[in-house]
């Protein structure tokens, strides 16, 4: 799931560490919160580790997959999700199958990073998932230039054709409204 | 002038709605601004920034489209509404954030038609 979200600011509002502001944020996501707990069923629920991301509490090691679950969460709040009709109820391996058909039309371009490298907020790498990857505004250009690189009329796999149209939109609308993409794999 | 928190002097308090849903924000912050601006989106693309001691003080933008915005806002029971668009984002933080503070520098260097 693709969200449009400013890392930066959202960086600085988990930087308050307010316990207001916490609490607030917990009641406003409640609903996501109790879903993961309900997911999981981990010894401490979600709304814990969503406190230790905002008050700046340790870490703990155990479940850390909720971690960025709980980084989802917020985009959910504070960003805007996009579609991604092209990249859902899929196989990790579409990504290997969409970057292997555009590598054959000439343009080489990792679309599992889309997932790799954590979600721009520092949270510790999960065992498995959700995987999560950005890209900051700074940077979307020169993704889109890669990616505009590619003949799609070259590419007889429709569904190909369209999951790089839409990881191209994604990066255009980010671009356009000065907001960084920040993406999840589960 | 907004009363701000007296341990973080850049925390507002102020009423925030956003699409419709008042948010009861225990403060708010020009980053939590940031977000909430950038992010508008779907049905109800607007956001209403609100003083705490009188309904009639307030700062509205809606989203029209991506880049054209409608910013509105009104001083209290003797002002008018008044409107104008804006192009950007960031730039609706700034001038929302700004009217938080009583500053009207950028404000003012707009044109502005009363809204009805």
């Amino acid at each position: 799931m693709p969200y449009k979200i400013r890392l930066d600011a959202l960086n600085d509002v988990l930087a308050v560490r307010d316990e207001a502001l916490f609490a607030f944020v917990r009641d406003r996501c409640r609903a996501d919160l109790t879903d993961l707990d309900q997911w999981f069923g981990t010894a401490r629920p979600a709304a814990d580790f969503l406190a230790d991301l905002m008050l700046g509490r340790p870490h703990a090691d155990a479940d850390a997959h909720v971690y960025g679950y709980c980084v989802k969460t917020l985009c959910e709040l504070w960003g805007a999700p996009m579609p991604n009709d092209g990249w859902s109820g899929m196989r990790y391996g579409w990504f290997d199958t969409v970057s292997g058909t555009v590598a054959r039309a000439g343009v080489s371009y990792a679309f599992a990073d889309l997932v790799a490298g954590g979600p721009g907020v520092d949270v510790p790498a999960p065992d498995d998932f959700p995987a999560m990857g950005h890209i900051t505004r700074d940077t979307l250009q020169s993704h889109l230039d890669r990616l505009n690189g590619v003949d799609l009329a070259g590419i007889d796999d429709r569904q190909v054709v369209e999951a790089v149209r839409q990881v191209r939109s994604w990066l255009q609308v980010c671009r356009q409204d000065d907001m960084d993409l920040v993406c999840f794999y589960h | 002038m907004i009363e701000r928190s007296e341990q973080l002097p850049d925390r507002a308090n102020v009423r925030l709605d956003v699409g419709g849903d008042d948010l009861a924000v225990p403060f708010l912050t020009r980053s939590m601004l940031d977000l909430w601006v950038h992010a508008l989106h779907g049905s109800n693309p607007f956001l209403i920034v609100g003083r705490t001691d009188d309904d009639l003080r307030f700062i509205q933008t809606y989203r029209n489209a991506p880049a054209d915005f409608t910013l509105q806002y009104r001083d209290g029971a003797g002002a008018d509404v008044v409107s104008t668009t804006v192009d950007a984002p960031g730039a609706v933080v700034d001038l929302i954030w700004d009217w938080v503070h009583d500053d009207r520098t950028r404000l003012d260097r707009l044109e502005w038609e009363n809204a009805f």
